[in-house]
This record gives C-alpha cells, structure tokens and sequence, in this order.
C-alpha cells in the first residue's frame, strides 16, 4: 500500500507492506488490548493483576520487557522506498529491499558495514589483509576500518573520546530521564491530590502501591543504556561486527523481532487448538474426549525436533521449487518464520490442552454449571460464560510461562539447522555461526557473546514476570482472598 | 482445686495477620479441664475453636501468632516450652483427631505403619511388640477383622473405619489429654453414633481429659460434663452440662437453642440470630454480641462485659446474665404449654387435597462400571433402584438417607440433569423422563434446584446480577431488558437482599446470603418445584434458620413444592409434610411427617431416628447404635439391604427383598416385619 507524508519537511513516499508475521502480531496487540480492557471491567479477574502490578519483580521485568517490545514492534513495521525515478518518468518505482522502521531509525547501524571481523571499539580489523602500498608494494597489515572510529586521528584517542560520548549521552539520559519522572510524579500527584513534592518523597521511601521507584529505576538504567549505546554506536562499532562485516549491536536488535515473533505467535496458533479441543474434551466427554486424547497422546509421544525439522524441510524443498512465490527475500524468509511458529505451535499444544481438559472436566461437576444446565442453557453459552472465564488463569499463566521456553527453542533449532531461514537475522542463527567462530583462533567471541547477552535480558525477565503472573493467578497458592 | 486440674488455660490471646489487619481470632481465653473430664468448646464457624486448640499445641499456621496468656498442662507452662521438647508432649501427652478423616491419613502408608509411627516416636517399643500393640489399638477403637486392616492402605477402609483408625493413631502413645475437633462433621448419623459412643467409652476406660470442640448442641449434650461457648474470639460462657442445657445465661447461648430445627417447631417459624458474626479486626468498645442481641441495652455497646457468675461454676459474660436467665426460664415454661395446646399442625389435614405435581414411579439410575480395553459395562452402580413417590403443589416431601444412598441421584434424575436408566417421571401428567433437551427447555423454568454448599454454586467471576439473570435470560427470552431488570429486583428483595447487591459478587457475601442468591436464581423462573440438595447442610445453625424460615416463607407466598433432600432429621421435622426414607438406592419407607417420625417401622428408620444426638436435660440411656456401614452399591447384600446391619434380621430377610406394606393410607413400608396381610399391628 503506496503511503505519502511529509516529515520534517520532506515528503516521503513509500510503499506500506505487511508481511503475515506482521499482520499476526498486531492481531496480537489487538487481542492484547482487548483482554486488558475485559480484565479491567471485571473486578474478580482484575484482582490477580493488581497482584501482578504491585510486585517490584514483577515491574521491573516489565519495564525491560516493555523495552524489548518496543524494539520489536517498530522492527514490524515494514516499508518499501522508492528508488529515484527514471528522468520523465511518472511511474514510480519501490526498493525491492525490505526495510522496517526500526532499519530506518538505525540507519547508520545498518549501513556501516566493514570488511569482515572486528572486535567491539576496535578501529581496526581483526584480520590481517594484503594491502597495495601507493607505490605499487603489497604490505600485510591489519587495516583501518572504514566507519569504526573513523573521525579518530590515532588509536590513542580512543579511551577519551569514548568517555567523552558516554559523559555527554548519560546527562542527556539524566536529564530526559528527570523530565519523565516529573511528569510523572505530577500525574500522581493530580490522582492522590497531594502536593507534588509529598507524592515525590512517597515514590523516593517506596511508599506507594505501584512500585513506582523500582519502575524509575529500571527505567532509569534501561534509558543509561540505551543512550549510551545510541550515543557510541553511530561512531563505534560497540559490540564488533561479524564475519561479513555487520554491525552485531544491529544483528542483535534486530534478532529481538524473531524472538518476539516466535515467543507471541506460536501461542496464538497453539491456543485455538488447545482452547477448542481441551475443553470440548472435558466437557462433552464420550467419544470426543477419546478421540482429543488419542490425538495428543500420539503428537507427544513423537519426538519435537524430529516433527519440526521434517516440516520444516518440507517447506523449503517446497519454497525451492516455487522461487516466483514470494517478492522479496524478506517476505519469504518470513513465510519460512511463519511456518516455523506454526510447527512449534502444532508440537506444543498438548501440555496445556491436557490442563484444560482436566479442568473442565472439574469445573463441569461444579454445582454452578449444574445449575445453568438445569436453566437449559445451551452448550455454547456455558462454555464461554462459566467455563472459559474460569480456566483463564490456566492459560494466561502457561502463555507467561511458554513465552521464555520458545525463545529459547527457537536458538536451539537454528543452531540445529531446522529453525528460522538463513537470511533471517536471528540469536539462533548468531549462535550457529559461532560455531566456527568459537574454533578460529584468535577466537571471535563477541558475535556470541551478544546473542547470549540479549537473550538472556530478556528471558530472564519473561521468567521473572511469569513467576509472578503464577503465583498471583494460580488459585492453589494462598492469598486469592474472598473466595473461601 | 487447682491440683486436679490437668489442662490450664490462662489470657490466651492469638491474633492472625491478614492482608495488613490484625485479627483477634482467639482473645483473652480462659478455661480449665479436670481430670477424667470432658470439656465441650461451642460455637459457629469463624469464632476461634480450632485455633484455640491450635493454639495450645503451638502448631499454628505462619500467619497466626500467640500475643499472651499461658498454657500449663500438670502445672508445666507450654507456652515458652523450647521446640524439641513440646514435640514429647505432641501425641504424647496430648493427641488430636481432626474433623476430615478423609484427608487426616497419609494415603501412601498402610494403616499398621501410621499408627506404628506414632508408637516409635513416642514409646520405647520396637518391632514385633509395636505390631502387637498396634492390633490392641484397632481392637479396642472396634476395628473388625484387624489383622487385615494392619496391612490396608486408608483408601481401602471407609469414613467410619478410617476415623476410628484416627483415634487409635491420637491413642496410640496413651495421652491424657484428647483434642477432638469435630470428630463426627463429616461423618454420617448412624457413624456418627458409633464414633460418639466409641469416644465416650475409651474416655472412660483410660482416665482421659477430652476437649470436645464442635458446632453441635446436640453431641455437646451426648459428651460433654463441662461446657464453653465461644463468639467472636471470646469464651461467653461457662458451665456445667446439666446446667448450661438447663438455664443457658447468654442472649447467644439462648438463641443457637432457640434457632434449632426440630419437632416442637414444626407449625411457626424458628427464631434467627439477626445479621452475622463481627469482622475480628477492630477493637471491641462494648459487648460482641451487643448489635445482634435482642435486649441489649446501652450499656452493652460501650462496656465490655466482665464474668458474672450466675451459680456454682456457671459463669457468664453479660451485663444482664440473671435477667437473661430468668427470662429464659419463664419463655420456656410457655413455648411448652403452646407446643401442648397446638398439637399436630393445623394444615395437614384442614386443607383441601392439592393437585398432583411430580410423580416419579419405579425410577432407577444405573451408572455403567467400564473396565478394560473395550470399555465394556463390567457392572452397575444401582444408585437408583426403583424409586417411586408423589409431590403435590405447595407441599414438601423430604427424601432422608445417608450420604452414598442416592438422595442426590434421584434429585438430579427429577430435573433431567441425570438421564434415568428406567422408570418415568411425569410433571403434571406429563412424562419427562425421555424427552430430548429441546422439548424439555419450556419445563425448566417449573423445575429448579440449590445446592448443597452456596460457595461452590454461584459462578465466583459473575456478578450476583448475571447470576440471576442467567436464567431469566435463558427461559423467559419474552421479557425485555428493562422487564428483567424490574423482575431481578422484586426477587432479590423476596429472598431478602439489599437491591445493590445485583453488581457485586458471591465472595463479597456471607454463606448464608450466598444461598439466597441460589434462592434468588432458582426463584427468578418463577419454578413450581424446587430440588433443595441439603441447602442448609454447609451453614450454621443460626443461619441455618434464616434459611429454613426463608423456604417456609416463599412456599406459602408462592405455593412452591419441594423435593428436599437431607440427612438431618432435625429439619425433615420443622418443614416436611411427608418423608421418603432411603437406603441403597431404595424407599425404605415413606409417609406423612408425623406418622413416620412418630412411629418409625422400618428398623432403618428406628436407627436413624435413634442415632441422631440430641439435646436433654438430663442425660438417659440410650440404645446401643447400629452397628456396621452401608454396603457399596456396586454389590449390595442379597434380600433386604439392611439385613447384615438390622438387629431383627430374619432368614427372610437375606433371601428375599421385602415388598410394599401401606401401613395405611398415607405410610408404608419395605420390611418383612410388617407383612403385607398382617396389616395395622399394634404399634410400638
């Protein structure tokens, strides 16, 4: 879809596309949106989540995991340039390179690519080249490179001029950081009608309901951070770059799309499938109940990698034959992402329809679904108004739960081979290439070194949260207060 | 005096921490046991029994802390006792049989084992002699056939069995002190018989002290020499049995005496203690039962109330302790005269013959048993086995038996919730029994049901408004938006809740107001007959009155039928017109109320009637209890199903099953006592 505006005065012109991920995770959002909406007009589902809201863990991990969305979601919106139009031509012309948002924002990132290796602040290559002396002779040497640390006059500089950049970028993080606090502590302050100065002392003690101080403090180091790293990575190449000479601090934000991707879709494809079936099967019983049964009995009982790399396999030979399907690299690519949540969501589904089986089987004994059935209540409206409200909990904690797990089985299966398409820049595909990285010697240890740093942030954080999505949702932990 | 005092107990104040508050659960507690005594500790749920007793064995929950007081057994103080050797006295000198028999056994330990722990933690035997003293135990707590129950594992013995086997593991190291808290709740009457008989007789036989902790007036007048009812975290009262059932000097004592369903109250309705039990987090400035006692006086809402000792180890908490005792004493002396005067209720017989309702004829439920690879029917679960009775508009018939003898089956089988194997129920003239789910939609809204426990039946995530407005909603499509809005609140209003509760949900209601709302959601139907399912079962006994009062009051209002089943006799008396007696899937007998209470025929019924406790002023002998459990009704015993447990069981009676005897026109029976030619034999 062709989209004009003007910005900052000049007038862009480029073509909107939606790739099927894409259009899958704002579904998401959307849905998102929708249930915390519900959730917040319905005070007994509300109650856990003001569990969830008034743990510092819980907040905290929330802040980075809203950091990492953030990436992700501007890396999801994709756009096609116009190239430069022939001269008296009216037709206009679209890049067939795909780029996000996100690319368009990082663009130096993107396009300061070296010759090939280079450590983190490095201002030379890692490798020794053959260079052709201005006077015809070959000297080996380890070149300069062409972005990192080009405005340096010597390798001497380097450590001021670092610190020069990084003094600069943390007050101007300092000072942003404080304007947002004070708007913030103004906005409270408004709500709990107190004086602004009160309600600052009341977030500095820790002394309100929302742990505001450990929600500024994340805030406040996540903004350090990323500042810092803004400030440095347009003149330094901060965590190196790979073999072809690709910025890694670019490869790794980029990376954070596929995990998200990964983490969200695949439970929305494994939810219809595990909602539908667990609960027809707990609650029509019979020969439903045995048929839903045998299904996932035989799924399980198949080994996982084995189901996903022969699908997976599958698709590319088919891709293969079929070259003129798709436009772009990137959108087949994403076809191959796609269908990789599709298989993981297919080979996962079990664990929680096996749980909502269970429980629907419990709920239907309830005395309350008793009572609709004696109103002749039809199937359908008992199974969204009683049953599906009260295994909710069920599925948003495994949901919490799941996400970290297929983050990490995503970098497991490309390490494999089976899992995202080469040309996707992935932590999984990072790995992979370590493999041989980790052998060279001297060894190249920042490519990997990243991908673990950044999935690590963030699965760390999905597990912190969901431990407390658990314990605030699962009725079997003490405290649901009120309901016996 | 105080030498023969075994268990001390002096200011225990306990507080509970919860969400921030502060609850007073048990404060400033004093009561002593003497030797060889049984002390009964009454009150309802929520006022501070459990953790009383909790608290003097120091195993409270996390949240729980004891503030002050202390705690002396044979003069040694408990309380500031080091850890390690409070465990000695744990089952040692003191044992504890807990309410659930169910869940108090380890389900992977024989019963041998469990019991055995018990001896090696506290008695110097080893081996072979914990064997043999682990046989003794199980005999002398009458445990049948013992050297196989030595090895079964508490899944193989039944409720009875595996209580008895509880008291034999609090047995086991001898204590002299037996903490029981509500050792028969769960179980059921003929059981509970048994069980109260077994506790009375070991108490006797070994010296012990018992702290009998229950909600039941009844088993405090069976058990107990010494009595103390607590309210709101406070003991309120003090005495000797004899005189607490005598001249009970609390308001609170009075009315759960007063609120007691039972057969004097049949014609009017039975008084209620108005509002609940006082949140426990704030301070008190006057009396706890100040806003919810019928005379109370300014007085009692700024002075708390010291002890008043109103005769010789009789001892209240009231500013007006004589006053209130005298009054009792004259109000008792009328209601018996009034009771004389009314005799039988005038609407039995006055009224003219209402219009057959529901008439079920020879219904029987059968589950499937499945077994193997095929899922072939192996068996049948007779849970329902040829039942047949009659319910006419505007009357209640009660279907009484024990737990596990079909009450609910059949109740389930009436509504079309469980589909019967055969047999037919018609609802006026019309047979329902086959009717597939379209048809049978127009006839839902005549026939509804409450349940048993108001906590498990109201949808927790709706609010009380959708709740009754579900079926409205599903069999009255003809109203309006605004007409159903207008039907909620005059329904809410008849069950007696304030109009705002329709936005608010269950967990914000007490027990008793959640079965309103189960009241309101059947009534909203506009239904003929109701399936009460043991409504009153889960509440208190006040409570429990507001109920009864409330179903009494809608069924003359609205001329309501009732199918209601329970297993208290106590409230068959106060609201039934007729009685069906079950036993293992059949009517044993059945008949108008006072016929069947009156003059019970079948044995059953007599031992039913037998075993229920009840309240005396004087303790007289009793009969032994019945002995034995209900058969599985997988495989019920040959000819009649009482045979093995009937103390008249003749040959007969194991061969054949007996048949329908009209003893006349409105009682019969199934027992071959009374055959069926021998009509009207003399009654005893």
């Amino acid at each position: 879809m062709p989209l004009s505006f003007s910005f900052w005065g000049h007038a862009w012109s480029v073509e909107w596309v939606v790739l099927w991920t894409d259009a899958l995770l704002y579904v998401l959002i959307v849905a998102a949106v929708l249930l915390a909406l519900y959730i917040r007009r319905h005070p007994p589902l509300q109650r856990p989540w003001s569990r969830v809201v008034r743990s510092p863990m819980a907040m905290g991990a929330a802040v980075i995991l809203a950091a990492y969305a953030a990436i992700g979601l501007l890396d999801s919106v994709h756009v096609r340039l116009p190239i430069a139009p022939v001269k008296g031509s009216t037709v206009r012309y679209y890049s067939p390179e795909l780029l996000s948002v996100f690319d368009l924002i990082a663009g130096p990132l993107r396009t300061h690519t070296e010759y090939s290796y280079s450590a983190p602040f490095a201002t030379r290559l890692y490798t020794q080249e053959t260079v052709r002396l201005p006077d015809g002779q070959t000297r080996r040497e380890y070149p300069r490179l062409k972005y990192g640390g080009a405005g340096l006059k010597s390798a001497a500089e380097l450590g001021g001029d670092v610190c020069a950049r990084v003094a600069r970028a943390l007050a101007e993080a300092g000072a942003a950081w404080l304007v947002a606090a004070a708007a913030l502590t103004w906005r409270l302050a408004r709500r709990h009608r107190c004086a602004v100065w009160q309600m600052a002392l009341r977030c500095l003690r820790g002394d309100t309901q929302v742990p505001w101080r450990t929600i500024g403090l994340t805030f406040g180091v996540v903004l350090a951070l990323g500042w810092s790293a803004g400030a440095l990575c347009t003149h330094y190449h901060i965590l190196g770059t790979d073999e072809v000479g690709r910025d890694v601090f670019y490869l790794s934000l980029k990376s954070v799309r596929t995990g998200l991707v990964i983490g969200t879709v695949t439970t929305l494809v494994m939810l219809p499938f595990a909602l539908a079936l667990g609960i027809s099967a707990g609650y029509f019983r019979g020969w439903v109940d045995d048929v839903v049964q045998y299904v996932y009995t035989t799924l399980n009982s198949i080994p996982g990698v084995l189901l996903i790399a022969a699908a997976v396999l599958i698709l590319q030979s088919y891709m293969d034959r079929h070259a003129g399907l798709y436009d772009t690299v990137a959108a087949r690519a994403d076809m191959r992402l796609l269908f990789l949540c599709l298989i993981l969501g297919i080979t996962s589904w079990t664990g929680l329809c096996r749980l909502l089986r269970g429980e629907t089987l419990k709920l239907c004994e309830a005395d309350y679904i008793q009572a609709a059935r004696a109103f002749g209540v039809g199937h359908g409206r008992i199974i969204t108004r009683h049953i599906l409200p009260n295994v909710m909990h069920i599925v948003l904690i495994s949901v919490v739960l799941d996400f970290s797990s297929l983050v990490l089985a995503e970098a497991v299966l490309s390490y494999v081979g089976v899992g995202v398409d080469p040309s996707t820049i992935s932590w999984g595909n990072m790995i992979n290439s370590a493999r041989l990285e980790m052998a060279r010697q001297p060894a190249v240890w920042w490519p990997l070194a990243s991908a673990f740093i950044f999935m690590f942030a963030l699965v760390l954080s999905a597990n912190l949260f969901a431990d407390v999505v658990r314990e605030a949702l699962d009725p079997r932990t003490k405290g649901r207060g009120g309901e016996r | 005096m105080s030498e023969e005092r075994l268990l001390e107990v002096e200011h225990l104040t306990t507080i509970v921490h919860a969400d921030g508050a502060k609850v007073h659960a048990v404060d400033d507690v004093s009561f002593s046991i003497g030797r060889n005594e049984t002390f009964a500790l009454v009150g309802e749920s929520g006022c501070g029994k459990s953790l009383t007793a909790l608290s003097l064995m120091r195993l409270l929950p996390e949240a729980a802390e004891i503030r002050s007081g202390s705690v002396r057994v044979d003069g040694e103080e408990w309380l500031s006792m080091p850890e390690l050797r409070l465990r000695d006295h744990r089952g040692g000198t003191v044992g504890m049989i807990f309410q659930e028999p169910m869940t108090s056994l380890n389900p992977v330990m024989t019963v041998g084992r469990q019991i055995g722990e018990a001896l090696l933690r506290h008695t110097d035997l080893r081996g072979k002699a914990v064997r043999k003293r682990v046989l003794d135990l199980l005999a002398q707590v009458g445990i049948a056939d013992r050297e196989r129950r030595y090895g079964d594992y508490p899944f193989q013995l039944s409720g009875g069995q595996k209580q008895r086997v509880m008291i034999a593991m609090a047995l086991a190291a001898r204590p002299r002190i037996l903490i029981a808290d509500e050792p028969t709740t769960a179980l059921d009457v003929t059981i509970q018989a048994q069980i109260l008989e077994l506790m009375r007789g070991l108490q006797r036989e070994r010296q012990m002290s018992v702290l009998l902790i229950t909600h039941d007036l009844a088993v405090v007048s069976e058990m107990a020499h010494q009595v103390a009812v607590m309210y709101a975290g406070q003991l309120v009262e003090r005495a000797p049995r004899d005189a607490f059932f005598a001249r009970p000097a609390h308001p609170y004592s009075q009315s759960l005496f007063a609120a007691l369903p039972g057969r004097n109250r049949r014609a009017g309705t039975l008084s209620v203690i108005k509002g609940t039990v006082p949140p426990l987090d704030g301070a008190f400035a006057g009396c706890r039962f100040a806003a919810r006692c019928e005379s109370a006086a300014p007085v009692c809402a700024q002075d708390s109330p010291p002890w008043t000792r109103v005769e010789e180890g009789h001892e209240v908490r009231c500013h007006f302790a004589r006053e209130t005792q005298a009054r009792w004493e004259n109000g008792k002396a009328r209601v018996s005269v009034a009771a004389g005067a009314a005799g039988l209720p005038a609407q039995s017989a006055a009224r003219p013959q209402p219009s057959e309702l529901l008439t079920v004829s020879d219904l029987k439920v059968h589950f499937p048993i499945r077994k193997g690879f095929l899922k072939r029917a192996q068996g049948y679960v007779k849970a329902v086995d040829g039942v047949s009775f009659q319910i006419r508009s505007g009357r209640t018939l009660a279907l009484v038996g024990e737990s596990g003898c079909g009450k609910t089956t059949v109740g389930k089988a009436v509504l079309q919730l469980i589909r019967a194997t055969s047999g037919e129920v018609r609802f006026q003239g019309v047979p329902i029994t086959r009717l597939p789910e379209a048809r049978l939609r127009p006839l839902r809204s005549d026939l509804q049901i409450i349940f048993q426990d108001p906590y498990a039946s109201l949808d927790p995530r709706m609010t009380v408004g959708s709740i009754v407005e579900e079926g409205i909603a599903a069999l009255r499509t003809e109203l309006s938006r605004g007409q159903r809005a207008q039907a909620m609140e005059r329904i809410l209003g008849q069950v007696g809740l304030p109009p705002a509760s329709e936005a608010r949900y269950p967990h914000e209601f007490s027990g008793g107001q959640r079965q309103r709302v189960a009241i309101a959601r059947a009534l909203a139907v506009g239904p003929r007959l109701i399936v009460c399912d043991e409504p009153t079962s889960a509440l208190d006994v006040s409570v429990q009155a507001q109920v009864l009062n409330l179903l009494k009051r809608l069924q003359d209002e609205l001329g309501l039928a009732y199918l209601f089943i329970t297993h208290n006799l106590a409230v068959v008396a106060s609201l039934a017109h007729e009685v069906a007696v079950m036993y293992l899937g059949r009517i044993v007998e059945q008949g108008d109320a006072e016929e069947v209470l009156d003059s019970p025929r079948h044995p059953y019924t007599q031992s039913l009637l037998g075993s229920a406790p009840v309240i005396e002023r004087v303790r007289t002998a009793r009969p032994p209890p019945t002995q034995g459990e209900m058969p599985s009704a997988i495989e019920p015993p040959p000819g009649c199903h009482f045979a093995p447990r009937c103390a008249h069981a003749m040959p007969l009676c194991r061969e054949r099953y007996p048949g329908v005897t009209r003893i006349h026109a409105h009682h019969s029976v199934r027992c071959h006592l009374w055959p069926a030619a021998s009509s009207l034999p003399d009654s005893t």
